[in-house]
């Protein structure tokens, strides 16, 4: 990628944020022949997507089914290709009198003059305090995913996560792939805030969840030993070895520079607080501000990413006036997020739409999808090559033509969730499997349960990796009888 | 807190330079480049600052340059933000205490 590190004095259109708001718009912006300037304070660009190894979910508009460590590498690519200049370690300091936007890069101060301005400058974690809580090793969720994804060092040998929610129930899952034990994972709620198939792989793999309980301390001398947790519901009290406390309480849009200019902010608890208000081309109050991401109200990278394609689209369209197919494609995105943010909150009791017991009685090797929430995803349907796979609108859970399905199980790795497991009523089941070591043909395995219950005894009979996004797929041999409730393994020597 | 060197998604690289930088006089060896913060606390070092008022622990909060709870006194200039700032060559850091002192004003 070349990145130039001069800044220009005027340009069109000036972006904050490097993310996935960012990104997308510069590439909108930059490919219908604007000059577009792109600052970000950090030293690459991606925002939060270079920390995120995970599965995306969306449709293949928002690169379903691809690790956040390669969109950020896709969309940074497409900017710098788009004719973008990308300036990182860069900071917008805030709005001068005469309506230039103060710069800081690396420590020197310049002003430039845009046309339109883009702020995308993403969303900020939320503290919480608690007696020790100012402990070196109780940190955010986001400092936990930074320390392990991006520098490759374990923040914990044993954490204790606060939150349930799909912040703190993904980084919990990436400690544990880095190879951290996940000690609890608390939360005040009487109930998981993530998704389901987010939660039912810390669930198989045994992790505690403490719901209606709180932290009440964390303890320790020069950093944190242990932590005291209440059950809210009975009164005890609980004490927990770990040597880190992540925080994962919730993110606020960050409003800072939007306030300079002058937007108006609106406030929408559903969407983290405050944040500037923006009708539907993302325009804030002050006309040639906009806004895109998570500082225009927190959701989810791929809202961010077509958040920030309207606003490059709306930008361009202020500029050069209408161009051809332009509002045709802003509709189009104004429906997709509409559709994406359809999905009604899950109840918990969704039936199993296909479970064992919706498959035809004859069938002996067929896939299981455990995906009982209507989270706006479609990767399966999109990977069957037989088209056996139906997702009707975005936010539908897929809906199985067994009669199509050859068994090829590109839905069991390419599924966000890991929540398709393909069975074999003599006596088989495989999975994804995205930890190390790599299991080895042979080896005897402890059998588990969805909340990570040992079942039996099985044997590890495949083991094929996608060497394209490296998750692995086990096939276990078992008693017949267990194929319906294995759904994950221990090794033997595994504590 | 440890490094890990092999992962079952991420690609860990095993030929990163090494080089060697001080904490409080002592020689420590990290990766170049990385986090200040970071290369300290693989070395065993969590409690980078001592608070203000009572003088309490303090360690990496936030992660991204935004909380100052790293803030630490690097070749002489007090406030810098570890977590965010890179490990170089001959790099002489320690712990800081309250506001910090400024030793060197950066004009020198």
């Amino acid at each position: 990628m070349t990145v130039d590190h001069k800044l220009p004095e005027q340009c069109d259109i000036l972006i904050v944020g490097g993310g996935p708001a960012g990104l997308a718009a510069a590439i909108e912006a930059a490919g219908r022949a604007l000059h577009v300037v792109l600052v970000d304070e950090n030293p690459v660009f991606g925002g939060q997507l270079i920390r995120q190894i995970h599965k995306f979910f969306g449709s293949s508009f928002h690169y379903a089914g691809v690790r956040g460590i390669r969109i950020a590498d896709m969309l940074s690519r497409e900017a710098s290709e788009a004719g973008c200049l990308m300036v990182p370690e860069c900071r917008a300091l805030g709005f001068l009198r005469d309506g230039r936007v103060a710069l800081s890069l690396r420590g020197a101060a310049s002003a430039l003059r845009a046309k339109r301005i883009l702020l995308a400058v993403g969303g900020k974690e939320h503290g919480l305090p608690f007696p020790g809580w100012t402990l070196p090793g109780v940190m955010t969720a986001g400092a936990a995913q930074t320390l392990c994804n991006l520098h490759h060092l374990l923040p914990g040998r044993h954490v204790l996560m606060v939150g349930s929610g799909n912040v703190g129930l993904i980084v919990s899952y990436q400690l544990m792939q880095a190879g951290a034990c996940i000690a609890a994972i608390v939360d005040t709620a009487d109930r998981i805030g993530g998704y389901a198939v987010h939660a039912a792989k810390l669930q198989r793999a045994g992790v505690p969840f403490f719901l209606g309980a709180q932290i009440q301390e964390a303890i320790g001398l020069k950093s944190v030993q242990r932590v005291n947790i209440g059950i809210n519901s009975t009164g005890e009290h609980l004490s927990i070895d770990a040597d880190a406390v992540l925080l994962a309480t919730g993110l606020s849009p960050r409003t800072e520079l939007a306030s300079m200019f002058g937007c108006e902010l609106t406030y929408e608890p559903r969407l983290g607080g405050h944040f500037p208000r923006h009708d539907d081309t993302m325009r804030s109050s002050v006309s040639h501000v906009f806004v895109a991401g998570d500082s225009a109200g927190v959701e989810e990278a791929a809202t961010a990413i077509d958040e920030g394609r309207l606003a490059g689209l709306s930008m361009a369209f202020d500029i050069k006036g209408a161009h051809c197919g332009d509002e045709k494609m802003r509709d189009e995105i104004r429906s997709r997020l509409k559709a994406f943010r359809n999905r009604k909150a899950s109840s918990g009791k969704e039936k199993q739409n296909c479970s064992a017991a919706a498959v035809s009685p004859g069938l002996v090797r067929y896939p299981v999808f455990e995906c009982v929430e209507n989270i706006a995803c479609n990767p399966c349907a999109d990977a069957c090559p037989a088209g056996a796979i139906t997702v009707e609108t975005i936010t539908s859970p897929p809906v199985v033509d067994y009669s199509r399905c050859t068994g090829c199980m590109r839905c069991l790795s390419v599924c966000p969730g890991q929540a398709v497991f393909m069975v074999d009523r003599r006596g088989s089941l495989t999975l994804a499997w995205e930890y190390l070591p790599v299991p080895s043909v042979g080896e005897k395995v402890i059998l588990c349960g969805r909340s990570g219950e040992a079942l039996g005894m099985g044997n590890i009979t495949a083991c094929r990796r996608n060497v394209g996004d490296k998750t692995m797929l086990v096939t276990l041999s078992m008693d017949s009888s267990l194929v319906d409730r294995v759904r994950s393994f221990k090794r033997c020597g595994d504590e | 807190m440890e490094r890990f060197f092999s992962h079952p998604i991420l690609d860990v690289k095993e030929d990163r330079k090494q080089i060697t930088f001080f904490f409080e006089g002592i020689p420590l060896n990290a990766f170049d480049g990385e986090p200040i913060a970071v290369a300290l606390a693989a070395a065993g070092i969590l409690d980078v600052r001592y608070s203000r008022r009572f003088s309490q622990p303090r360690g990496i909060f936030c992660g991204i340059g935004q909380c100052q709870e790293c803030s630490m006194l690097v070749d002489g200039v007090p406030n810098v933000r570890t977590c965010v700032t890179p490990v170089r060559e001959g790099m002489h850091v320690s712990r800081q205490k309250g506001l910090g002192e400024v030793i060197n004003d950066g004009r020198s």
